[in-house]
């Protein structure tokens, strides 16, 4: 009797529990940090592949993942401005993997302050006290002027430097020098000065006499900067371990731990973990800490479990769109019609609650919503119904305006992609749908290598799916105007240059650029040069643990993981959830 | 006491073309490669006729739920896109085919003509001839595969000639050997004594007599090439999307919504198990009826056997009735 009365509150027990956890609350997206912050622990994060390079002077600054734990720039993104464990002013989310780039955002790093005179100099103050770390040559001495000027110099000289071979002119124009051992003064033509506003939040300092004596600092053991870690091991494919820089100069600036020296934790071990489903599943057992980028469909799994802590945002860091060559003229896409059609008979909002679970955005191109753009963005609801009419579904119409623009039977286009199921699958729903009004599409996927050589010259003949600049380039205009890369869709349109000149005009004043963006966006968009499909939004989770942080990735200009300094570990906690 | 002497009673049977032939033993000897016979029929046919068999386009998007399971209206499921899993499994089909036999043809004919160069005329010709096969056989077959199709950028066509042409070359060294084993019979020599060119020696003697290891090598290849293309389709370097490629099916896709949609990776998966294993079983099948001295075959020494079994117990008869009459 009493066995079977045991047995019957046991199995009550355990439905009401997992009842409990089914109707639980999923997790809560932002707490206000009241706890005095706790030094010590390991912080456990991953990214998909190894870093390129550990110069990037030597390798593109993405490719330099690592680099914004060791190493800093003049300035950066500023962690006050955005949520700061509930702490801070939240302008800014700091969600986006990159590109987020405005200067009332920034703060010092490197620099302590800085001025802005008129359209063609800066001048920055150097901070007092910053030391390299303790590693021969520099043996930690402090970091002067002259390391700056001569890391900047090199940037716009070295021929394998991003900066000198993405925006070689701006590079020659730059004059940088140091008046006194604490100030930089940058001088370029007015015309490449937002160049060199953006530039100056990736270019990472160096030491001089270390880059002399090792020629470049690509060997991770040379690895020397001012950042708040340390890098101590590396063994590709696998995990680069990081230790605190004991002499790092930075207090943190808000809340409970407000004063104290930063990092609060011990180390950072950055896994390298290429497959998604080990990353899940290290995540899962508590071995990550932070998992960075998931999908709806992924997040569905997390947002199940009370305990984890997420955010949900926009990333336009990746995101692809469809370019057109509207250069040849004898080429269908050099007729606005026939751009227009294949816009019209693509069905956006099938592909968004289908494909991305309801959950994004239709409008992303040229400019995704942003809050810390929102002055240059014009949602949707308020474009005028030309343009709204292209985000619908009406394939008779887009038949009609083939018809008119001299395809009735419409014609056969290929595409080149990226060969991963984030690229093929929308260009396969976009086949379908095209195939309904006689465009017949046909994909040609490439491995990473040829596609970002593809995109790099822009060698297509017909279509490309390719990815585009994000927010922090939107007044320069590159997604639309110009040769460079961004430009996929060759377009050349003086209405659209005349914008750009006058944002690049107004520049740093970013009210007014963002206005000229604004009144510009209408226009862009009902000319069709480039098709946009829609973007599902991004989950990040964190377990508990991680204090002081709201979701937090990359603070500025593609700075990822800087966030880092700033959070800290409850240790207790996570013993009691996964032991020791 | 009569008795009869090398002329056993034999009931003649008709001599049937050498295709016949090898049919009826396959179904009399060789249950499993029947088994295999009939699975490689049905590919043949499922993928001849897909256009009339599926139930929906291969590319048709949302034409059922997405990541859907297996109802009355979609036996197999749905993937991703909502693509009816059947429909795409039954062109893939038709993928398969093309891949297994347009590789196995072009792999056959180089590596006929390739080891007829070498094995006929020998000498210095074969000793470069086989360092060149040498030095193409010490590549890492994968690595070189996705190094063509890098080159030659993806596609049905460029999987099926770089395949071919990797399988053809590395295959010559079966059919070189066979030619070299001909080429020291006798009758070779009387057709060069009495004046026969080499292209009518190697058209009406050699090739008859390698016919029966190339036909073995096609059925090998074919198999292997299915399996080739599944694997690069599978590591993405294969048939583009959304052509429905089984390999493709299984790769990132099949892998991404494993725990999710089991079936949009079991079945491609299975598929290609069992067409594999069908045209193995028959390539296995079709060696051992050509080759007698294989050991543990049953080809014509086996029938051999039987008939001479045959024979002895025909002459026992004869001579049990021979006694009997002589009693009487």
């Amino acid at each position: 009797m009493i066995k079977k009365r045991l047995v019957t509150i046991v199995g009550c027990l355990i439905v009401v529990s997992l009842i409990a956890t089914g109707c639980a609350k999923v997790g809560e997206d932002i707490t206000v940090e009241t706890k005095d912050p706790e030094y010590g622990g390991v912080l456990n994060i991953s990214m998909i592949n190894d870093p390129q390079g550990f110069d990037d002077a030597i390798q593109a600054h993405y490719n330099c993942q690592s680099l914004k734990l060791t190493n800093e720039e003049l300035w950066t993104g500023d962690w006050a401005k955005g949520r700061a464990g509930g702490h801070g002013s939240a302008e800014c989310d700091w969600f986006n993997g990159g590109g987020l780039n405005r200067v009332e955002h920034k703060a010092g790093a490197v620099a302590e302050s800085w001025e802005i005179v008129g359209k063609d100099t800066m001048i920055f103050h150097i901070r007092e006290g910053i030391k390299w770390h303790d590693k021969t040559p520099v043996n930690g001495r402090e970091l002067t002027a002259d390391d700056v000027v001569f890391s900047l110099n090199r940037q716009c000289t070295l021929p394998t430097a991003y900066m000198k071979r993405t925006y070689p002119q701006a590079s020659a124009s730059m004059q940088i020098s140091a008046p006194d051992a604490s100030t930089v003064m940058i001088k370029c033509e007015p015309k490449y000065f937002g160049d060199i506003i953006t530039m100056l939040d990736y270019m990472e300092i160096y030491p001089r006499e270390a880059v002399e004596e090792f020629e470049d600092m690509s060997d991770w053991k040379n690895s020397i900067g001012t950042g708040p870690f340390i890098l101590t091991d590396y063994v590709p494919g696998s995990l680069m371990t990081f230790a605190r820089n004991p002499n790092y100069w930075e207090k943190d600036p808000v809340g409970p731990g407000s004063g104290n020296q930063l990092p609060y934790v011990d180390g950072i071990k950055l896994y390298i973990i290429p497959d998604e489903s080990t990353s899940l599943a290290q995540f899962r057992t508590g071995k990550l800490d932070i998992l960075h980028q998931v999908d709806w469909e992924i997040a569905q799994e997390f947002l199940q479990m009370p305990q984890l802590k997420h955010v949900s945002y926009f990333d336009d860091y990746g995101q692809a769109c469809i370019y057109m060559r509207t250069d040849k003229k004898d080429s269908p896409f050099a007729d606005k019609r026939v751009r227009q059609a294949l816009w019209l008979a693509i069905d956006n909002q099938q592909i968004l609650d289908d494909y991305y679970g309801g959950e994004g955005t239709l409008l992303k191109w040229p400019l995704m919503e942003f809050k810390e753009y929102a002055g240059a963005y014009v949602p949707l609801e308020q474009l005028p119904e030309s343009v709204q009419e292209l985000y619908g579904y009406n394939p008779e119409k887009a038949k009609q305006l083939l018809a008119d623009a001299g395809y009735p039977n419409g014609f056969k286009a290929k595409i080149i992609c990226y060969n991963q199921r984030a690229y093929t699958d929308p260009l396969t729903m976009v086949k379908a749908m095209w195939a309904k009004v006689g465009v017949e599409l046909e994909l040609e996927p490439k491995e990473w290598g040829a596609y970002t050589s593809v995109i790099a010259r822009r060698a297509y003949d017909d279509m490309l799916f390719g990815y585009y600049s994000g927010a922090g380039t939107c007044f320069k205009a590159i997604n639309y105007t110009g040769s460079g890369m961004y430009n996929g869709g060759y377009i050349d349109d003086p209405v659209l240059n005349k914008a750009r000149d006058e944002m690049l005009a107004a520049y740093p004043d970013e009210v007014v650029a963002d206005q000229i963006h604004r009144e510009l966006m209408p226009y862009l968009l009902e000319q069709a040069y480039v098709i946009a499909l829609p973007a599902g939004k991004q989950y990040r989770f964190w377990w508990p643990w991680v204090r002081n942080y709201s979701g937090e990735y990359s603070m500025g200009y593609y700075n990822l993981y800087n966030y880092s300094k700033y959070v800290w570990l409850d240790q207790e906690l996570k013993e009691s959830m996964f032991g020791k | 006491m009569a008795r009869i002497e090398a002329f056993p009673v034999v009931e003649e049977t008709k001599r049937r073309s050498f295709l016949a032939d090898l049919l009826i033993r396959l179904v009399k000897e060789k249950p499993l490669g029947t088994v295999g016979g009939i699975i490689v029929l049905a590919l043949l046919i499922v993928g001849v006729f897909a256009g009339l068999i599926a139930p929906y386009g291969y590319n048709d998007i949302y034409v059922g739920p997405r990541l859907g399971a297996p109802s009355p209206e979609h036996l197999l499921g749905c993937d991703q896109l909502g693509r009816d899993l059947l429909s795409r499994i039954i062109y893939g089909a038709r993928i398969s085919l093309v891949v297994g036999l347009g590789v196995s043809a072009i792999a056959v004919v180089l590596s006929t003509a390739i080891g007829f160069v070498s094995g006929y005329f020998g000498g210095k010709i074969d000793m470069i001839v086989q360092r060149f096969v040498d030095a193409w056989l010490s590549i890492p077959p994968l690595f070189l595969i996705l190094t063509l199709i890098a080159v030659a950028g993806p596609g049905m066509l460029q999987v099926i000639l770089v395949l071919g042409v990797l399988f053809g070359i590395g295959q010559s060294r079966i059919v070189r050997g066979a030619v070299m084993g001909i080429r020291a019979n006798t009758y070779l020599e009387a057709a060069t004594s009495i004046g026969c060119r080499t292209g009518r020696i190697l058209w009406k003697h050699v090739l008859p007599n390698v016919t029966a290891p190339i036909i073995v090598l096609f059925t090998i290849t074919m198999g292997a090439a299915i399996l080739v293309e599944a694997t690069i389709s599978f590591l993405g370097f294969g048939i583009p999307p959304p052509a429905p490629s089984w390999g493709g099916m299984l790769s990132e896709a099949g892998r991404r919504y494993m725990l999710m949609a089991p079936n949009m990776a079991l079945w491609p998966g299975l598929f290609l198990a069992v067409v594999v294993y069908g045209i193995n079983m028959l390539g296995d099948a079709f060696r051992d009826l050509v080759d007698p001295r294989l050991r543990g075959g049953l080809g014509r020494y086996d029938r051999a056997k039987r008939m001479t079994a045959k024979i002895k117990r025909n002459r026992a008869v004869e001579v049990i009735d021979d006694q009997v009459k002589n009693k009487k």
